[in-house]
């Protein structure tokens, strides 16, 4: 991210240079007029592509939120199951659980899955699909238990679809085509407004403010395009708080 | 620490309320003698004695402080309520640091110098085994020792009422479980002494019964962190699971260093490991995973009366207990002394004490049952597993 930061702040002086140079060296007159086409071209393009990565961001939070919830239904679901089975039940569960906040979480910021939860998530669904993972017969029926013949499976694909809508939602990465299209553009316009405005807007403090502003809407781009690897969506924190919440 | 101080206080003025009521006793005595019947020891007009000796400080500390704790939430209500037959129960606590020496020294002191009526949540297997001699000599009877063990079981020793499942009902479930869902290599680490032997023999008659031996059989010794070699030595045999016999601070550091050796077996605990303490005990990274065998129900399962019970008495109390399986066994075993100490009547002996608690068949406390009789000093029966999840140590039953 600073890094990014640091290549538009950049951008900017080198802007600011060449506006110079070309000035001390040509009396070139520009309208400021001209600065609103291309203002709006740029405010318009970053406006629009941010909107995209924030509903992007929404859509994964979203989709792990539903994921923990289903992980909280499972293990409520599997109380009804005799002792024996339901703690390998929910050890399975929670394994698969422990996996995300720890494994998982740490290869998505590099848009990866993790075989440790691959493997947390194959036992879990084979244990799931064994006659283990059914109450018996004598059982009594009350809502609960009802509800667990009706529900299990469902939650054990529910479980299996939200990994993969999380997976394939944090695999969508902002494009370099992008980056560099927003890169000229930053540039043609910071090259213009250093050329249009003479004397006070080259002065240092009005480039010091250029090149301190200009480049948030393109941090802004970065951060809601990797929001794990930045930070905006801390799983182990929202697992380990369900876990925390489903105590029994 | 607070409730620490505050508990240490309730203690010493306890002691000192009992004291002064015995003294109080002792004037009516010389005044009246005639009129009242001689009263046993711990019994005032207005108190009944009872002794704990217990680890309240050193490396197994939580488990008599929590085991406190639970008894407390009980007593305190009865006594709020006026107490039993008009007299409040009043605990004396003297600290054993999980040290035999130290048990036997206090129980002498209890029944020769505080004089108390019964002896109440002894905490741990060696040390109940080095104050026996002590309590036959007495005849005091001994209320819900926080042990598993077989030495107090079988035979039935009259003195000792036993309203917890024993460690060998505990080994057996958990070789059930590892067994039945293919962990069938199992490493024993167990502690080098009284309790940790039962737990041997328990686990060996399981392994035994399923036509098993254990890959490895190590021993740690009590109160010590020094498990490296030990760890070592059971990674070395790449057991699925192991089932460790000690207290939490040992645990801990095996755990600790078995998973430096980068083995990942899963790690089964007998209930007086101390859950909770267990839990704070290890590093968040290793908590995951970890099972421990329970001798009463979820205490965090409120559908279960005797637990809505106990979670509502801590509540009405505004104690700041927190919730846990050794302090709902303290909680159990005083609800238990409680409803004994009500059936012996006005005028309590040791005797009718014992007796009293021969009378509580089959009672059921709200979803956990004590059957109890003269032949019968082993009350209760249940076992059920937990295991440890997450990072922030919660329970998952």
């Amino acid at each position: 991210m600073l890094t990014l930061y640091g290549l538009f702040v950049l951008l900017t002086f080198v802007a600011l240079l060449l506006a110079r140079w070309v000035k001390s060296r040509h009396n070139i007159q520009l309208q400021p007029s001209l600065l609103s086409p291309l203002g709006s071209l740029y405010t318009l393009t970053t406006a629009f592509l941010l909107s995209n990565v924030i509903f992007q961001f929404t859509n994964l939070r979203t989709a792990i939120t539903q994921e923990v919830v289903t992980v909280s239904k499972l293990g409520a679901v599997m109380s009804v199951l005799p002792p024996e089975q339901r703690v390998e039940a929910r050890r399975l569960l929670y394994d698969y659980t422990d996996s995300i906040a720890h494994d998982e979480s740490v290869t998505m910021r590099l848009g990866d899955p993790s075989d440790k939860t691959e493997l947390a998530s194959d036992r879990l669904r084979n244990f799931l699909a064994t006659v283990d993972a059914t109450p018996p017969e004598t059982l009594a029926k009350t809502p609960e238990s009802i509800n667990y013949f009706r529900k299990v499976s469902d939650f054990g694909f529910d479980l299996v679809d939200a990994r993969e809508r999380r997976l394939s939602l944090n695999r969508q990465t902002f494009p370099t085509q992008l980056w560099l299209a927003i890169g000229i553009m930053f540039f043609a316009l910071a090259l213009l407004t250093f050329l249009v405005h003479s004397g006070a807007w080259t002065t240092l403090w009005a480039a010091i403010i250029m090149l301190l502003a200009a480049p948030i809407p393109a941090v802004m781009l970065y951060i809601y395009s990797n929001p794990i690897a930045m930070g905006l969506i801390d799983i182990a924190a929202l697992v380990e708080a369900v876990m925390e919440r489903s105590r029994g | 620490m607070g409730l620490n101080r505050c508990l240490r206080r309730l203690g010493i003025f306890g002691m000192l309320g009992a004291l002064a009521a015995v003294g109080a006793h002792g004037f009516v005595g010389r005044s009246a003698w005639s009129a009242i019947p001689k009263a046993e020891p711990g019994i005032g007009p207005r108190s009944i004695l009872i002794g704990q000796s217990a680890a309240f400080s050193g490396p197994s500390a939580d488990l008599g402080r929590e085991f406190r704790e639970g008894a407390h939430q009980v007593f305190d209500e009865i006594n709020a309520q006026g107490g039993i037959h008009g007299r409040q129960v009043v605990m004396v606590y003297r600290d054993d640091r999980y040290e035999p020496g130290l048990t036997v020294k206090n129980t002498r002191r209890f029944l020769e110098q505080d004089k108390v009526f019964a002896l109440f949540g002894y905490v741990g297997t060696p040390t109940l085994k080095a104050a026996l001699p002590v309590i036959e000599k007495h005849q005091v009877p001994m209320i819900a020792p926080l042990t598993g063990a077989q030495l107090i079981r079988n035979p039935i020793n009259r003195l000792i009422v036993n309203v917890r499942a024993s460690y060998h009902q505990e080994t057996e479930a958990i070789v059930s479980y590892l067994v039945r869902y293919g962990r069938r290599d199992l490493a024993i680490v167990y502690q080098d002494d009284a309790f940790g032997r039962d737990g041997l023999t328990g686990a060996l008659k399981a392994l035994t019964k399923r036509q098993l031996r254990p890959v490895s059989v190590q021993t740690v010794k009590r109160n010590s962190k020094q498990t490296m070699e030990v760890a070592r030595r059971v990674a070395l045999a790449r057991p699925d699971a192991v089932l460790l016999i000690s207290t939490y601070g040992t645990v801990a550091s095996f755990i600790k260093n078995l998973r430096s050796h980068g083995n990942d077996a899963q790690v089964m605990n007998v209930s007086f490991v101390g859950s909770n303490a267990l839990s704070r005990a290890l590093p968040a990274h290793l908590r995951h995973g970890i099972g421990i065998s329970q001798v009463v129900p979820f205490p965090w399962n409120p559908r279960l009366p005797v637990v809505r019970d106990y979670q509502n008495t801590i509540r009405r109390n505004r104690s700041t207990a927190k919730y846990g399986f050794s302090s709902l066994e303290g909680y159990l075993a005083a609800t238990a002394l409680v409803r004994a100490l009500k059936q012996a009547g006005p005028n309590p002996t040791r005797a009718g004490l014992i007796q009293a608690f021969d009378q509580l068949n089959d009672i059921d406390l709200g979803g956990y049952r004590i059957n109890l009789g003269a032949d019968r000093h082993n009350g209760g029966n249940d076992v059920s597993l937990s295991f440890l999840m997450g990072r922030q140590g919660a329970f998952f039953h």
